[in-house]
Parts: C-alpha cells; sequence; structure tokens
C-alpha cells in the first residue's frame, strides 16, 4: 500500500480557488494532531504491556512455590509442614483480597492445567475452587460483553467446575458465536452426558473445527461411554447428522446399517461421503443396491 | 484564446488529480477502520483454547508444505530441518529442487540419507520432466519427499508439488521462510472455522527476519534489522500486511495471498490448473483464478487471513536486488490484470469485480505511474513559471502529513497486537523511517514500478513464454 | 548418604518450578536448566545421576541433547523425556538414540517419580 505523494503534486495549477488551500491546511493540521497522538500512543500500550508482563511474572515468581506447596501437600506430614501449611493458607487469602492477584492466580492455575495430569491435576481443581477463584468466573458469565463471558465458560471448563454445567448450558443457541462455541465444548467436556444434551439441543451449525475439538475432548475422556449415535441420523440439524455419522465411524457403531443406506441418498454431498465411509467401514453388503441406483454403477467396495 | 484552452485542460487535469487524492484518502481511512476492527475481533476471538492436542486428532487433515529450491545448497539442510519439526502430525514437507546448478540436492541426500524411489509418472505429465523421488529410509525424516526435476521456475516446482502431492490441503512457502511451530494449527482452524462457506485460500503476515537471531531453525530473538532498506520494507509490510490485508480480508476481497506463505484447497487450486508458469505474479494470478473459478461455479467461499506472526523471512538488503524484485511485482501485477480485465467493474464477480480489481488498477499498478509523471508535470510548470506556489506547498504538507500519520497508526498496531519492537530506540527509528519515507523510500519503489512497466509494455513482445529465473527472488 | 543430582531439562517456567519442588521434596539435589544452552554449560563441569529433559526446548532439543550425552560425553546416565501429545514419532527416534525412559505430558508428577526412582534403583 503506498501513498502516493507526488500525484497530486500536479494539482497545482494556475488560479486554484483560495478555500481549497485554507481546507487543506486544515487536513494537515488534522493529521499532526493525529500523528502526535499515534506517537504517544504507541509508547503509552508499549509500556503499559511491559508493565503488565513484568507483573504477571513477579506474581508468578510468587505464588509458584506456594502453588508447588498446596499441590503436594501431604496429610501425613510433619508437624512443622503443617503449621508452615496453614500459614500458607493464611497468606493466601489475604494476597487473593487484591483483584490482580486473583487475576494472576488464576491465570497461573489454568496454565498449569496443561501441564499435568493424575492426582496432581485433580488437586489444582480443588485449590481453584478452594480459592474461591471460581466465583469470578461466575461474575464473568454476566457480562454484556461477549469476550468476558467467553473467557469465564472457558475457565470453568479447563477447571473442571461441574457446577456451573447448568449456568452453562443456557449459552448452548446464543446468538453470540464465540459464545456459543465455548458453551458447546463446556457442555461435551464438565458431564459424559454433555454430548447427548448438545446433539440434542443445538440449532445452529457445528464447523469441521468445532468438531475437531469435541471429538478431541471425547477421546480424551476416560472410561467414556458413548451414547449410541444413530439416534441422531434423523436430526432435522444436518450438521447434527454428519457430526453423529462421524463419531458412529469413530466409535465403531456398526449397527446402523439401514440408517446409512437410507443416508446415502441424502441431498447434502457432505453426508453422502460419510456414509459412504461408514459403509466402506462396516463391510455393509445390504448397501449395494441402493449404492448402484443413486450412483448408477456397480461399486467395489 | 490559446491560454484560455490550455488553462481549462489544465483544470481538468487537477480535478483528476485532486479526485484521486480524495478517494484515496478516503480508501485508506476505510481501511484502517475495517482492519482495526478485525484484528481486535479476531483477538478476542482466538485468545481462548488450547490448540496442542488437536494437532493429533483424527479428523485434523492431511497438508503437504511444498517448498521449491534453487540453488539454496548453503541453507537448505537448516530450512527443511525446521520445517520438519512443526507441531503437527499430519503433514509432509516436500522439497522441490528445481534444476539447481550448486549441490542442493547432494546436500539433502547426504544430510538425510536419501534413496530413490520407484514412481508412476503420469504420461500426460505437463510440467518439466522429474528426474528423481526421493525419500529416507529413517524413520526421524519419513515426512520429506525431495523431487529432483528440470529447471522450470518458481510456478512449475509448485505445480509439481501439486500434483503429486495427495493430500488435501497444499501449503505454498519459500524454503527459507521460517515457519513457527503451531503455523500449521492455525491454518487448519482457519480453513475449518466456516461453516457454510468452502475456504479455499489462507494466507498470513510476512515478518521480516533480518538482524533477528535464528538458531538451528529457531526464531530466537526478534531485532529491528539494521540494515536501511530492510528497516524501510519493515514498514511498509506493516501497513500492507497488517492494515492494508486485514481490511481486504474483513470484506472478504482479498485479492493476493503472498508467495512465502499460502496455503491452498489442493481440488480447486488443480480445478484451475495450477499457477501459471507464463507470468511472474504467479501467487497473486492463482488467486485470481480460484476467486474466478467459484464464482463461476456459484459455490459460496472465502478467502481467510491469519493476522498472527507465523511466517519469518529475509527481505532485499540489497538495493539492486530490492529494485529487481519490485520491478518484477509489477510486471506481475500489470500481467495478471490483463489477463482477468474482464473482471473490470464486473459485477458477476460482486466485490472483486466493483472494489478489489478497481483498486488493484488504479492504486497498485497506476499509481506509481501516474505519481512519476506528475512529477515531470510539476517540473514543466516551475519552469514554465505557472506553478501556484501557495496550493502546491499546501497539497504537499496535506499527503506528506497523512503519509507519516498513517504509518504511525501502522506502528501503533503493531505494538498493541504483537508488542516483538520493545525498545524505545527501535520505535524511534521506525517513526523515524515513516517520516523519511516519503522522500527516500518510495521514490526508489516509484521507480521500480516504472522501469518494471516500460520493460512490460515496450519489449514484452519478445520476452513471453515460461520464465526460467535465475534464482528465486524473495515472493512476497 | 549423598543426595542424588537430577538435571531437570524444562523450558516451560511454572511447570519446571512445580516439577523441581516435587522432586527436591523426594530427596533429590535438582538441578534446573532453561535452554539447551544451559544444559551444555552444566554438562561442561558435571555430570548429574539422572536427566530429565523435555523434547523440545530451544537453542538444543532434547534428542540433541540424548545425542550429546550418548555420544559425545560417551555417558550412561540415565535419561527420562518429556514428550507432548502427538510427538511419537520423536519418542521412537529418542529411544533409538538412547533415552531410557519417557513420559508424556501432562505430566503426572507422581507417575514421573516412580520412573526416575526406578531408572535410579536399576543401577
Amino acid at each position: 500500500m503506498q501513498i502516493r505523494i507526488a500525484t497530486y503534486q500536479a494539482q497545482a495549477l494556475i488560479g486554484a480557488p483560495k478555500i481549497h488551500t485554507d481546507l487543506l491546511w486544515d487536513l494537515t493540521f488534522l493529521f499532526v494532531g493525529l500523528a502526535v497522538l499515534y506517537f504517544t500512543g504507541v509508547f503509552f500500550f508499549r509500556n503499559r504491556i511491559s508493565s503488565q508482563t513484568k507483573k504477571l511474572k513477579l506474581r508468578k515468581d510468587e505464588f509458584s512455590p506456594m502453588i508447588s506447596e498446596f499441590l503436594f501437600y501431604d496429610d501425613n506430614a510433619s508437624k512443622d509442614e503443617k503449621t508452615r501449611y496453614i500459614e500458607l493458607k493464611l497468606e493466601i487469602r489475604q494476597l487473593l483480597k487484591d483483584d490482580f492477584n486473583r487475576k494472576s492466580l488464576a491465570e497461573i492455575l489454568l496454565d498449569l492445567r496443561k501441564d499435568v495430569s493424575g492426582d496432581t491435576q485433580l488437586r489444582l481443581f480443588k485449590l481453584y475452587k478452594d480459592l474461591g477463584l471460581h466465583k469470578d468466573a461466575y461474575q464473568k458469565l454476566k457480562s454484556w460483553r461477549w469476550e468476558r463471558v467467553s473467557k469465564g465458560i472457558m475457565e470453568l471448563t479447563q477447571m473442571q467446575v461441574v457446577e456451573s454445567y447448568n449456568l452453562i448450558t443456557k449459552f448452548i443457541n446464543d446468538k453470540r458465536s464465540t459464545i456459543r462455541k465455548q458453551a458447546e465444548i463446556a457442555t461435551v467436556t464438565l458431564k459424559p452426558d454433555g454430548i447427548t444434551y448438545f446433539l440434542d439441543t443445538t440449532r445452529y451449525k457445528i464447523s469441521e473445527w468445532q468438531q475437531l475439538k469435541i471429538l478431541d475432548v471425547l477421546r480424551n475422556f476416560e472410561d467414556f461411554q458413548p451414547p449410541r449415535f444413530k439416534a441422531w441420523l434423523t436430526s432435522t440439524n444436518r450438521h447434527v447428522v454428519l457430526f453423529a455419522l462421524r463419531l458412529i465411524k469413530y466409535y465403531n457403531q456398526n449397527d446402523v446399517n439401514a440408517s446409512l443406506v437410507v443416508l446415502v441418498k441424502h441431498k447434502n454431498d457432505q453426508i453422502k461421503t460419510e456414509a459412504l465411509k461408514c459403509i466402506k467401514e462396516f463391510n455393509v453388503f445390504e448397501a449395494i443396491e441402493t449404492l448402484e441406483i443413486v450412483f448408477g454403477k456397480i461399486l467395489w467396495i | 484564446m490559446d491560454s484560455e484552452v490550455f488553462g481549462i485542460i489544465l483544470e481538468y487535469i487537477n480535478v483528476v488529480f485532486l479526485t484521486f487524492t480524495v478517494v484515496l484518502f478516503t480508501m485508506f481511512t476505510v481501511m484502517g477502520y475495517l482492519s482495526t476492527r478485525n484484528s481486535i475481533h479476531y483477538r478476542n476471538k482466538n485468545s481462548f483454547g488450547d490448540m496442542s492436542k488437536v494437532m493429533a486428532s483424527p479428523l485434523a487433515p492431511s497438508i503437504t508444505i511444498i517448498a521449491p529450491a534453487y540453488n539454496e545448497g548453503m541453507t537448505i539442510v537448516e530450512n527443511i530441518r525446521s520445517l520438519m519439526s512443526l507441531r503437527y502430525v499430519n503433514y509432509e514437507v516436500m522439497v522441490v529442487n528445481d534444476g539447481s546448478k550448486d549441490d542442493t540436492l547432494q546436500k539433502m541426500i547426504d544430510a538425510y540419507d536419501l534413496e530413490l524411489i520407484e514412481q508412476k509418472i503420469d504420461p500426460e505429465w505437463r510440467n518439466k520432466p522429474i528426474r528423481g523421488i526421493y525419500k529416507s529410509p529413517h524413520r526421524a525424516f519419513s515426512k520429506l519427499t525431495v523431487i529432483d526435476k528440470e529447471n522450470g521456475g518458481k510456478s512449475d516446482a509448485l505445480n509439481t508439488g501439486m500434483a503429486l502431492s495427495s493430500n488435501q490441503y497444499v501449503g505454498c512457502i519459500d524454503v527459507d521462510c521460517l515457519l513457527l511451530p503451531d503455523a500449521l494449527l492455525h491454518v487448519v482452524k482457519s480453513f475449518f472455522q466456516r461453516s457454510e462457506k468452502r475456504v479455499i485460500a489462507v494466507g498470513g503476515v510476512i515478518r521480516v527476519a533480518n538482524s533477528c537471531k535464528i538458531n538451528g531453525g529457531e526464531l530466537e530473538e526478534i531485532r529491528l534489522p539494521t540494515n536501511w532498506l530492510a528497516r524501510f520494507q519493515l514498514l511498509e509490510y506493516t501497513r500492507s500486511f497488517i492494515l492494508g490485508r486485514m481490511a481486504w480480508g474483513r470484506i472478504d476481497s482479498l485479492l493476493i495471498i503472498s508467495g512465502a506463505f499460502g496455503f491452498f484447497d489442493r481440488e480447486i487450486a488443480l480445478a484451475v490448473g495450477g499457477y501459471d508458469t507464463g507470468t511472474v505474479g504467479e501467487d497473486m494470478e492463482i488467486v485470481f483464478k480460484m476467486r474466478r473459478y467459484m464464482h463461476d461455479c456459484k459455490m459460496p467461499y472465502t478467502v481467510e487471513y491469519i493476522p498472527d506472526s507465523l511466517c519469518w523471512t529475509e527481505v532485499p538488503e540489497d538495493l539492486k536486488i530490492f529494485v529487481n524484485q519490485r520491478d518484477r511485482w509489477a510486471r506481475g501485477n500489470l500481467e495478471t490484470l490483463f489477463k482477468h480485465k474482464d473482471m473490470f467493474f464486473n459485477s458477476k464477480y460482486g466485490r472483486l469485480g466493483l472494489i478489489s480489481y478497481p483498486y488493484w488498477f488504479f492504486y497498485e499498478w497506476m499509481a506509481p505511474l501516474m505519481e512519476f509523471f506528475g512529477f515531470f508535470t510539476i517540473i514543466i510548470f516551475t519552469y514554465l513559471g505557472i506553478l501556484n506556489w501557495e496550493f502546491f506547498i499546501a497539497i504537499t504538507a496535506a499527503v506528506y502529513m497523512f503519509s507519516v500519520m498513517f504509518s504511525f497508526y501502522a506502528i501503533l498496531w503493531d505494538v498493541y497486537s504483537y508488542n516483538e519492537y520493545k525498545k524505545t530506540k527501535d520505535i524511534l527509528i521506525l517513526m523515524g523511517c515513516a517520516i523519511v519515507e516519503p522522500l527516500i523510500f518510495h521514490p526508489i519503489v516509484v521507480w521500480s514500478a516504472v522501469r518494471g512497466n516500460y520493460k512490460k509494455l515496450f519489449k514484452v513482445k519478445s520476452g513471453w513464454g515460461s520464465q526460467v529465473r535465475k534464482g528465486f527472488a524473495k515472493a512476497t | 548418604m549423598m543426595k542424588k543430582k537430577l538435571l531437570l531439562a524444562e523450558d516451560d517456567e511454572l511447570l519446571s518450578a512445580l516439577l523441581n519442588y516435587r522432586l527436591e521434596k523426594e530427596g533429590y539435589q535438582v538441578i534446573v536448566c532453561r535452554d539447551g544452552k544451559e544444559v551444555k554449560e552444566y554438562l561442561g563441569q558435571d555430570c548429574p545421576d539422572i536427566i530429565v529433559t523435555d523434547i523440545m526446548m530451544p537453542y538444543f532439543s532434547g534428542m540433541e541433547l540424548i545425542d550429546f550425552v550418548r555420544k559425545e560425553m560417551n555417558s550412561e546416565v540415565p535419561i527420562i523425556i518429556i514428550s507432548s501429545a502427538g510427538n511419537e514419532e520423536n519418542v521412537l527416534n529418542a529411544f533409538e538414540l538412547g533415552a531410557n525412559d519417557f513420559i508424556a505430558k501432562p505430566v503426572s508428577p507422581a507417575e514421573l517419580m516412580v520412573r526416575v526412582n526406578r531408572e535410579l534403583s536399576k543401577k
């Protein structure tokens, strides 16, 4: 994108009315003003971001050892350790009275959650609730700004605050897409039958990316018993049908032959393709006749 | 009598130039607004979620990254190594050795223990002949495929890669581009986030890697370039990539995806015949073609643009190479615009025909020429003593300040979005460049564009046909 | 009895701090390195009893570290790698190069303890 300077230079000519010149000088001053504004803006933002980062890092360094102590606290610890533990708890409650501290601590816990698993992760979730940080997330849900609501939902999801399920499911058909998507993921993550609720209730489209994320949640569940997805092959929402087909294929639910045969005749190409893939996967011989009718030739499966 | 007619003609010329400028001011302001909204929206939307698990998902699509290489012996091994360590599972790296005269191929064979494999080539192969396809027996390098072929130019190499790939999406990059580890995840997300429209292409921001500390294919430290030319280019890229393309992306009228970092839906790319080997502006031309195709087929589609810094590349620091690059861009512009001239103000192509194409025509192609002639007009007027000094100074001041203001805005946005150049000294240098640019950098750009157009318009008749390049001048 | 020296090479600050704490609680003397450069420096001066390294690190990946220790230092020090999701290929390569064990992210500190103790008791 180039600013063409010389182009208008050529407009200088005989007898241009005076008014134009005044207007031009006004514009020039306007631009100078804006330039000065942006100049200060640059340094303002730079400093703000830098200082915030520094502050956060300081907090991280401060809180890390405390969090470690909480997470690895042993019930049969020595008397000294127990005393230290209680002191620590009191100290943290004091620190949490400050907003920025609470925010930092929540961020730290969210960060850590990605890195640890097993017993430590469960303790992390418990710590989050013990410290009352989930209440801040609940507050975010009440905001009128979509970014805050989404962030709140995400936090509650990541920290597995199962009690928030009912609050969040209300957002599943929200008009604002980011909130909706976060709520969908939350619903599926927080309760094993969340996926059922989601497929039943959603009235909107489900993008490929969303399907990817939801499937990821499901396949990372321990001891997950998937529902029979054939129930959704007759949904009025064709995105639900498509997603159900993919889930059927992934979970190898091969008791759906009759429905597959019907779906091969569906008018949507993606559904047809997905149904074909399932037919191939499950060796549905009964489908050969229908396939010949639909595609007009013999197919080798 | 004569001087009156003369005066009227000059008045008309004046009106033309004034209109040009006013439209320009308005347009850039609108662009600034659109890109700001788009960026903020994007930032808020995408600051969620942990993407790392997604990369191994069974639903994640397959991608081929095609990297054409010509005489890159010095750095090819490092570049490939970095390409192979991206955080994604289902992808392959296809390096196309376009008849290098140096030891590019041998270096690769040595470093990765490559072996020739059997291949069946389509008898209707339309690109330059393939001399061999290589793969490594080591599990660690299973993602790598090297294709050795006769020299045919960058487009030909990319087409070869596209034809031989069997994956859903192809990425066309410059082999010495540094991609950040999460780049492919962002690309896949862009392809997959739409549920009604098909995403046919995804482009991204190119950042300037000059003087940055890069070690073993990883970006260690971001520094402002020390070379003056690179600094001006950095400012220019900031304006055009962050403000310009984001704005176009918002109204889904993006006409160009950088040749250094562009991903395409392979099916559509092949349907339009891949890259055109007859033009030097192939990266722009293929987007035109793909968009046209989707319009003609009446399929809802979109071209997405990712504002995250995912790709870092070196920009020319040598003046001669730089002028050649811009010269080539100008010729590419002209060739593509001419080839698709029926899109001009053609409402059949929606926003493309009514907004994007005219913009490229007037402001990217024609503007440098107008400037050049405008410059001479001033000289003539001054000589004839008819220059209205007051007006001239006023308008120069206005446009100069607009330029500086706009650049400052771009810098502001860069700091707000990425905060990569943090040192006060660096920011002041960038601002200094913004102030000095209209006097130094800009004339160079105009000159290169004029030269390119001159070559194309006056010498071209003898120069059509596939261009065998001396080396891959950096795309972008 | 002297504490066993454990070299922890991990660039994620939070995770590193957490594991450090846990390992020290278990009784190890932990040397924390944030990137490959620091690792190389340390290895130049001293050799730990066991190494726990992330597979991806700036300057010097976990793989290069294993290679360095096995070939250049010619050492049999047990190495445990921390790998991220989807990195199965790299894990296999790490074993080929000479790693002894691996643990996947997200890390279960309890499990890491088990593996560390096991590797050290083998000696």
